[in-house]
């Protein structure tokens, strides 16, 4: 008796201690973090690169600002989520700016827009009836923009990589479906009162097989194949139906293999799949390299700028999780990966006790999709799955998917109940 | 250069960890832990079902929150749902009834209370124990984490015939309870909060079940009824609206700065206040005139748990 008193109070004592995150001490961890790892860029080939360091600084700053501005002014309480974004976000600048100068001007601009577009998403999932109205437009809306986006870049002819995923606008270019990623979280989740009804889950299935019927036709399989991961885990935490599911995914994997038995050359895609040292100067090359450099950084990495991936083409995009192992180690690379995997066992934490079912499946789906995303892009480029050419969320270069990382966070705040301490009452 | 470098590669994974694991801990430890809001209690089994989520389903099949194992309850009859402004019942578009006192909810309905829930042809008495409405006058509160000094009591207290009728006391025997701590007293978030003990054992009710007609037996109506313990509300008796009682002072008035906003004319904009003491919750006039159970109030009166505040048309009920 005696022992589990001394445990309880033990456990009430941590539970006090660690009941808001201490956000000044893990903030200033990252800010010594980063100082070191931009250290490097900003004195690349032994002369200092002023744009850079000043690149870093404003970044810094940009961190501590929010942070004490959100606090303060907008007496928000905990900023774990907040702070794995900027520091996440930290690494994927400084891996940006080594390989291509200048690349940490637009990457932070990006950075800025994706935080504003948290905040803006956090602020509107707010009231769930002002959510649940706008859901039907969202849909209709998203629909018309994505087939819309698809018809534009078919008849402008813009093919990369063999996918018409990319909408180039002058200097601007970007990925309509990390836009729509957000939607798809957005309409399918729902209050439970809505959910139950049929009409809202044959509305929420013609959406998302349009969703997923488009990016086929874009032939963005990769981006697809999450879009259709995502779809599962929504239905389930909708229905809790274990036979459902299986029932859907059976259907799928079927219908995947007439896919690469009809059209032979979408197989043709996947021919080095298990098979990359075949190839290794041909398709190969980029994912054998990655293999051979990756070991050579070892557990604390050779340092930001002595790699040799980052002379492969892609290195700070697909191949990022690459230059992560070589440059900054192991260790950094494996905590990046337990990161978004704990993200995923926050979002059930939160889920159970969130204020809305909506929460719920919201903030379960938005963190399986960052996971699922990260295994694709971990396992596409060790040849463990099929390369498909997705980012590593915040740490990948590029805008839309950036903007669209921080937005999904906003969904798995949301259920967090400390989110919106004056609405909630939270003890 | 080399040495900040060579450095760095210990450091940075250091400080990877530490930051993981301070994540992680604050992640996981910092939620608010699961209590139960509310009940429904079925009235022929006595069988209560606790409502621990903001969103509960509620009908025949097992992928329900609560299971109703009834033929006229539908597979998905309805939903519970908490919301910041109070409690809701929706109907799910099925062809079972679902009523509220006896009133068909057509999409959904505000339920308080004590409602009778009527899913198909069984009855269930909805239960809150904790209400979501927000509480006024925690925003009057500068620093809420500080404990504020409970006042003095009122000098002049309310007349003989008053006290006869309310006496706190003997309401709280009828209860079964016997009040300890007289005073209100402050926990750490800054919310009054009465605590009672019990002096005898409180039994639920026993209802008979006679193919769905459900009557209360007899002796069970001797039975003191069993109530959870509240905080202090005020209870608007025609819009139906619930204010919970916190901080020191609660405005009651037409202006938009009132915790408690009464928008029928004649009201003045800061019409009564009602004003914690050492022993408990008292009214007191500002300008307008407010009655207290059919008396004037002149001076401050402490309030008992059923007093009827009257402001021009509007009437209040104070409870404990």
């Amino acid at each position: 008796m005696k022992k589990n008193t001394k445990a309880s109070l033990r456990r009430d004592r941590i539970r006090k201690k660690y009941k808001y995150v201490d956000s000044s001490f893990i903030l200033f961890l990252i800010t010594i973090f980063q100082i070191i790892s931009f250290i490097p860029v900003a004195f690349a080939d032994g002369r200092f690169h002023t744009e850079s360091a000043t690149m870093a600084f404003i970044y810094v700053v940009f961190e501590w600002v929010y942070i004490i501005f959100m606090q303060t002014v907008v007496k928000k309480v905990n900023f774990e989520l907040e702070l794995i974004a900027f520091f996440l976000s930290g690494i994927g600048l400084s891996i940006a700016e080594s390989v291509e100068a200048g690349a940490m001007k637009m990457q932070l601009i990006t950075i800025v827009l994706g935080v504003i577009a948290y905040d803006v998403l956090l602020w509107f999932i707010k009231d769930v009836k002002r959510v649940m109205f706008l859901r039907t437009p969202l849909a209709v809306f998203t629909l018309i923009f994505f087939v819309g986006s698809f018809a534009f870049i078919y008849l402008t002819g813009n093919e990369i990589n063999g996918a018409y995923n990319w909408i180039s606008l002058g200097p601007i270019s970007f990925q309509p479906s990390e836009l729509v990623k957000i939607a798809f979280v957005f309409v399918g989740a729902a209050t439970l009162d809505k959910m139950l009804t049929s009409k809202n889950i044959y509305m929420y299935i013609a959406f998302a097989m349009g969703c997923i019927g488009v990016l086929f036709l874009m032939k963005d399989f990769g981006t697809a194949l999450i879009f259709f991961f995502t779809f599962i885990v929504i239905a389930f935490m909708r229905s809790g139906d274990i036979r459902s599911i299986a029932f859907i995914c059976v259907a799928a994997v079927i219908g995947a293999f007439l896919i690469l038995y009809f059209r032979p050359h979408v197989a043709a895609r996947f021919a080095t799949y298990r098979h990359i040292w075949e190839y290794a100067y041909e398709e190969g090359y980029q994912q054998t390299r990655l293999l051979i450099y990756a070991v050579s950084g070892g557990l604390q990495g050779l340092g930001i700028g002595n790699g040799r991936l980052r002379n492969v083409y892609a290195s700070t995009t697909d191949l990022v999780f690459g230059m992560l192992c070589e440059e900054l180690g192991l260790i950094v690379a494996f905590a990046v990966v337990i990161t978004f995997a704990i993200l995923v066992i926050y979002a059930v934490k939160c889920a159970k006790s969130a204020p809305s079912t909506f929460y719920s499946i919201s903030a379960a789906a938005a963190a399986s999709l960052i996971l699922f995303q990260t295994c694709l892009n971990i396992f596409g480029v060790t040849d463990i799955l099929p390369l498909t050419g997705v980012t590593l969320p915040f740490i990948s270069e590029g805008g839309s998917s950036m903007v669209c990382c921080w937005a999904l966070f906003a969904f798995i705040k949301a259920a967090d109940i400390r989110a919106y301490p004056n609405l909630y009452k939270t003890t | 250069m080399n040495i900040i470098w060579a450095l760095s590669r210990y450091i940075l994974p250091v400080i990877t960890i530490v930051i993981l694991i301070k994540c992680i801990m604050t992640l996981m430890l910092g939620h608010p832990k699961e209590k139960i809001y509310g009940y429904i209690i079925d009235m022929s089994s006595g069988n209560r079902y606790p409502l621990n989520m903001w969103e509960t389903s509620v009908g025949r099949s097992k992928t329900c929150d609560v299971v109703l194992p009834y033929d006229t309850v539908a597979r998905s009859h309805a939903v519970i749902t908490r919301r910041i402004d109070g409690w809701y019942i929706h109907d799910l578009l099925t062809k079972a009834v679902l009523k509220v006192n006896g009133e068909t909810v057509e999409e959904k309905s505000l339920i308080k209370d004590g409602d009778i829930i009527t899913l198909g042809k069984n009855r269930f008495r909805f239960e809150v124990i904790d209400d979501p409405v927000q509480q006024v006058g925690k925003k009057r509160g500068k620093n809420k984490n500080t404990v504020a000094p409970a006042r003095k009591a009122p000098t002049q207290t309310r007349s003989t015939a008053q006290k006869s009728d309310y006496n706190h006391d003997e309401q709280l025997r009828k209860r079964g309870t016997s009040a300890t701590a007289k005073s209100a007293h402050y926990d750490e978030n800054n919310k009054p909060n009465l605590k009672f003990e019990k002096t005898r054992p409180v039994t639920p009710p026993v209802y008979s079940n006679h193919s769905n007609s459900f009557t209360v037996e007899t002796a069970s109506r001797q039975q003191p009824k069993r109530r959870s313990r509240k905080q202090p509300r005020i209870v608007n008796r025609d819009t139906g609206e619930v204010f919970i009682l916190c901080g020191n002072e609660v405005s009651i008035g037409s202006a938009k700065k009132c915790d408690i906003r009464l928008n029928t004319s004649g009201v003045e904009k800061l019409h009564s206040l009602l004003v914690l003491y050492e022993d408990g919750w008292a009214i007191d006039k500002a300008k307008g005139k407010a009655y207290l159970n059919g008396h004037e109030i002149k001076s401050p009166q402490l309030l008992f748990d059923g007093d009827i505040i009257a402001i021009n048309d509007e009437r209040l009920y104070f409870q404990v």
